[in-house]
């Protein structure tokens, strides 16, 4: 796997979906339409919490259009959703409210209208209880139980050396307290579903969706049918951050449990206020955060703290939990740590996976207190974070070992040569504060803890030299499609255009997983690589019969068989491939690539997690308006090491939009709750990032080698959200002097201090 | 519902004279979000927006007539208009938003944070309401009682808005802020227009309008009277400021606290204030 003479994997290839997503030809779910199709409507709890007394579904049918009102009792299976244990979660309410926006029916109309008019027209009888709407009201001691099990979702440990006697021996020691609210992920396309039965007993459910095999599930479980009777396509997808898993599950299966007592297609289509209030959103966290350091800025212990408000349901809450667990001390060297990672229930939206999954909220306290360390030590921040920077050979956290692929130095190093450089306006104006933050962070790559890590992928070459590959990893708008059919077109040495990648259709492809975790390229693109290469010594064996000649002597390239040291003696791979058909060599192969298995003490978490780690470092400059408190990103460069970058255009684009999601959490974005029910569940009010707020992101990639990938790649969905959330927060730091303890960091957090001084 | 789009002016005014309860629609990008929040619909939803006797920006004697259907988009692109209202009327949402909306809608929709009606009542504009048998102008600033609440009759409708000439001469400057820097609504928005002497280059008339900072959009003048024959410094500017801030009376809510607005006002005046005053002309 040498990365020598690559013509495919390196190079920025276009977007080989870009095409149909801007001339509009690609249909996404709610395009979609069939003869007799139904829409659903769901009604949602105004309450936060309480007790479901009554439902009178009677006025709805006298609404025209209104065909059928789907209660609790109508699912025929377990009316359950979650894609992990607890699995504490009904597709619909049953007897408890536990938050705003919680569905307890489901109305079918022949028009959305109806359908909505038919929502409104139900009546509930709820009985309130005093929603549990805090961190604190959740831990007090008689506190009511969410769960019967509590209101501890789940608690994790992680456990190395001996903390307190770092601390003991510490000559410095700091600590604070960090705060980060919930986030919306704020999808183009909201979470939308169209379930068609049909007549062989199955049900064909085409879906906006991040992991169309959670679907199939939830819906055969919901159905009381058989997984092999379901089929999912995942249409479309226009956006998701991991947003589009627990709620595609709920409004799945109600529409396959509609379609099906029905006989007729249904159709959700979440609105916005849905999207926002009934839909996952990122967990908002407190984090105690104390430091240990020597004299020298030798950080020497941690002990962290780690509460996330999880809302109403576990969710992801307990892979999010370990996630942050594992992230929180930062990619430095440290000897002795202690953290506990706690989800808490509480009666608000429930959260879930959003990009980042966890690690931006531990990394912004991280990297706080690693600025205040900085000052407290008179130390440049910058030299305080290469001092302590994990290398090949150290132990991180986990106390995981990596012998390669460690490349946070080099990120430390371009951001030091870079700000160097970098001068801030020097006419300063008395109206404006300047201020440059730095931040560095690390994300592991792949499930590790969250279970094993399989992805199945098939290739396929055709006899007219082109081929078709599958694999069960989704394309939510990073580019995922692309990668595959450049490392594909790498290995066959066939151009792009021969490339296709099959809409992933659960019946076709292998469960592959879930696309989460920054895992597509290295363990997605690793099951397409050995695929690739199956099919690729079919047409070696074929191609040396006709050459009469050794395998070893023909390479594959620009879609010829040639001679390797004969350029001019080739081919066309097509009539290898006509050549192989007749003569029987497979041209199709399933291949399978397996992540190692994540091995550690579960107690303590210390052992090997992941198959690699991004590591990155930025540096935000930032302009503060003393009359406004309005801050103008004047410049942001985003350095990572993701491996060997398979498409450099792509990688820019998940830089700048995963950088401008950290920006938004720390800067924009707020959900604001009253009396537990959210009260800017829309774009005007819930302040997303506009075009208009875009950050000047410059995206540098030091591109190490990592072994667990094909080429060397690893990944980079995640990475960036924590590393610009992060550097923003030090930057208004570093501008104002004031510590800011609290995302978001808003222009009336920034006025109000300022006024204050 | 039943849904009509007259074609001429005439058409409406009798449809809207009827028992029914009904609601004019001119853009909807208020409306319609608000009716698809309660779910209840008018019986009679009339469309201005075919009439075109209220759409366009024509000049007329007394100086400028707007007819109330025209876009927003329109009226952030035309530069015979000040430049405090057509940089209002370019704050308003997005580009979509701005090609559907009219300036009707936003003064009849009277949210306190709309960001065409501050400049408008700086720029004393008067309002022209009909109805079948009669027609009356009102000055801009008598025109809002509340949020949502204005003095227009169930039968009557905002036809077109007029400046006078002396009001198109002039400096004027709009500023608003938001949570973010597009498609964002108002938590404070603030216009001021002036007129200097030619000669002294001292101020011979300001307005000064608020929104979002009160139950309706407020005229300021306290501090006109302040600025009113002086040719001020920034101390002055500043002790104008402090006057626009102690006469608003803000509350918290989803967009800003109280607090914020309080605070920011100060700026924004000062803003424009010392713009209108260095180089009076851009826009």
């Amino acid at each position: 796997m040498k990365n020598k003479e690559l013509t495919q994997v390196g190079r920025s290839a276009l977007k080989i979906d870009g095409r149909e997503l801007v001339t509009g030809k690609a249909k996404f779910s709610g395009d979609f339409n069939f003869p007799n199709l139904l829409h659903g409507y769901a009604c949602r709890s105004k309450l936060a919490a309480g007790y479901i007394k009554d439902i009178d579904i009677s006025q709805a049918f006298k609404i025209p259009g209104v065909v059928d009102v789907i209660l609790p009792k109508d699912i025929p299976g377990g009316n359950i959703l979650g894609i992990l244990p607890p699995y504490d979660q009904p597709v619909l309410a049953e007897k408890e409210i536990r938050y705003a926006g919680e569905s307890f029916c489901l109305v079918l109309g022949t028009s959305v209208e109806a359908a909505k008019a038919g929502a409104r027209a139900v009546k509930a009888t709820i009985e309130p209880i005093v929603p549990i709407l805090t961190i604190d009201e959740a831990l007090a001691k008689d506190a009511r139980k969410i769960h019967a099990s509590g209101n501890i979702t789940v608690s994790k440990k992680l456990i190395k050396g001996d903390s307190t006697k770092a601390f003991n021996e510490a000559d410095i020691i700091l600590e604070d307290t960090f705060e980060t609210s919930n986030q919306e992920h704020a999808y183009m396309e909201t979470e939308a579903v169209c379930a068609i039965p049909s007549g062989d007993d199955r049900i064909t459910v085409y879906a906006s969706c991040q992991s169309p095999f959670h679907i199939r599930g939830h819906i055969a479980a919901n159905l009381n049918v058989p997984v092999a009777k379901v089929k999912v396509i995942q249409a479309y997808t226009g956006g998701s951050f991991g947003g589009k898993d627990d709620a595609a599950t709920e409004i799945g299966s109600l529409a396959a449990v509609a379609a099906v007592r029905q006989g007729k297609p249904v159709m959700i289509c979440l609105e916005r206020e849905e999207s926002i209030v009934g839909s996952t959103i990122r967990h908002a966290s407190r984090i105690h955060y104390r430091i240990a350091a020597k004299k020298d800025g030798t950080i020497t212990g941690k002990e962290i703290k780690i509460l996330l408000d999880g809302g109403a349901y576990a969710a992801e809450s307990p892979f999010v939990v370990m996630k942050a667990l594992i992230h929180s001390a930062g990619p430095y060297i440290i000897d002795n740590i202690k953290v506990e990672s706690t989800a808490i229930y509480t009666n608000k939206t429930y959260c879930g996976a959003f990009r980042g999954f966890g690690v931006p909220q531990v990394t912004f306290a991280s990297e706080s207190m690693m600025d205040e360390l900085a000052k407290k030590l008179k130390m440049d921040p910058l030299e305080l974070r290469r001092k302590n920077a994990l290398k090949p050979g150290d132990l991180n956290a986990t106390s995981q070992v990596f012998q390669e692929s460690v490349g946070l130095i080099e990120t430390i190093d371009k951001v030091i040569d870079l700000n160097r450089l970098y001068k801030l306006p020097s006419e300063r104006e008395e109206r404006y504060l300047y201020g440059t933050g730095f931040a560095s962070m690390y994300q592991g790559i792949s499930n590790g803890a969250e279970g094993i890590d399989v992805v199945g992928a098939s290739v396929q070459a055709m006899q007219d030299g082109s081929a078709l590959i599958g694999i069960g990893l989704t394309e939510l708008g990073q580019g995922s499609r692309t990668v595959f059919a450049q490392i594909a077109a790498e290995v066959l040495g066939i151009s792009m255009d021969k490339i296709t990648i099959k809409q992933v259709d659960t019946d076709s492809v292998h469960d592959s997983g879930p696309t989460v975790a920054s895992r597509s390229t290295t363990v997605g693109g690793m099951a397409v690589y050995k695929a690739a290469g199956e099919v690729k010594s079919s047409l070696l064996k074929m191609a040396a019969l006709m050459f009469k000649t050794e395998e070893n002597n023909i390479i594959l390239k620009n879609n010829f068989a040639q001679l390797v040291f004969d350029e001019n003696a080739k081919i066309p791979l097509r009539e290898v491939c006509v050549a192989a058909y007749w003569t029987g060599f497979p041209l199709m192969n399933l291949s399978f690539s397996k992540a190692p298995e994540a091995n550690y003490d579960q107690e303590n978490t210390q052992g090997n997690i992941y198959v690699a780690y991004n590591y990155g470092t930025h540096m935000m400059s930032i302009r503060i308006d003393k009359l406004t408190g309005e801050v103008k990103v004047l410049k942001h460069v985003a350095v990572h090491d993701a491996g060997k970058v398979v498409n450099p255009k792509a990688f820019e684009g998940q830089v700048e939009g995963a950088s401008l999601t950290g920006f938004g959490l720390a800067h924009l974005e707020k959900i604001q709750y009253r009396d537990g029910v959210i009260i800017n569940p829309n774009l005007a009010d819930y302040a997303v990032p506009t075009i208009n707020d875009r950050i000047p992101s410059e995206t540098i990639s030091i591109e190490t080698y990592n072994p667990t990938g094909p080429y060397g790649v690893k990944g980079i969905g995640e990475p960036p959200v924590s590393g610009a959330a992060a550097s923003f927060a030090n930057a208004v730091a570093n501008a104002t002097g004031i510590r800011f303890k609290k995302l978001p960091i808003t222009r009336q957090d920034i006025l109000k201090s300022l006024i204050k001084i | 519902m039943q849904y009509f789009l007259p074609a001429t002016l005439k058409e409406l005014l009798l449809v809207l004279d009827s028992e029914s309860k009904s609601e004019i629609i001119a853009g909807g990008t208020d409306l319609i979000i608000i009716m698809e929040g309660s779910g209840e619909r008018p019986e009679k939803l009339i469309d201005i927006t075919n009439i075109e006797e209220l759409i366009g920006i024509k000049e007329e004697e007394y100086g400028i007539s707007i007819g109330a259907a025209t876009t927003i988009a329109k009226i952030a692109a035309n530069s015979s208009l000040p430049c405090c209202l057509r940089s209002g009327a370019n704050s308003i949402g997005s580009p979509q938003i701005r090609n559907v909306g009219t300036v009707g809608g936003n003064i009849c929709n009277a949210s306190p944070c709309g960001d065409t009606l501050t400049p408008l009542i700086c720029l004393n504009a008067t309002l022209l309401l009909r109805s079948v048998n009669s027609q009356r102008l009102i000055s801009v600033e008598q025109f809002f009682l509340g949020p949502k609440k204005t003095v227009l009759k169930k039968n009557e409708v905002l036809s077109e808005i007029r400046i006078n000439k002396e009001y198109l001469s002039g400096a004027s400057g709009f500023r608003m802020i938001g949570q973010r820097n597009g498609q964002v609504i108002s938590q404070v928005n603030l216009a001021v227009w002036l007129q200097r002497s030619k000669e002294s280059g001292l101020i011979e008339e300001i307005r000064i309008a608020a929104g979002s900072v009160a139950p309706t959009p407020v005229r300021i003048i306290e501090a006109e009277e302040m600025l009113c024959n002086t040719s001020p410094e920034p101390e002055l500017i500043h002790r104008a400021a402090l006057l626009v801030q102690a006469s608003i009376t803000p509350i918290d809510d989803v967009r800003s606290t109280a607090q914020y607005r309080q605070d920011v006002i100060i700026g924004l005046f000062g803003d424009i204030m010392t713009q209108l005053l260095k180089e009076p002309q851009s826009c």
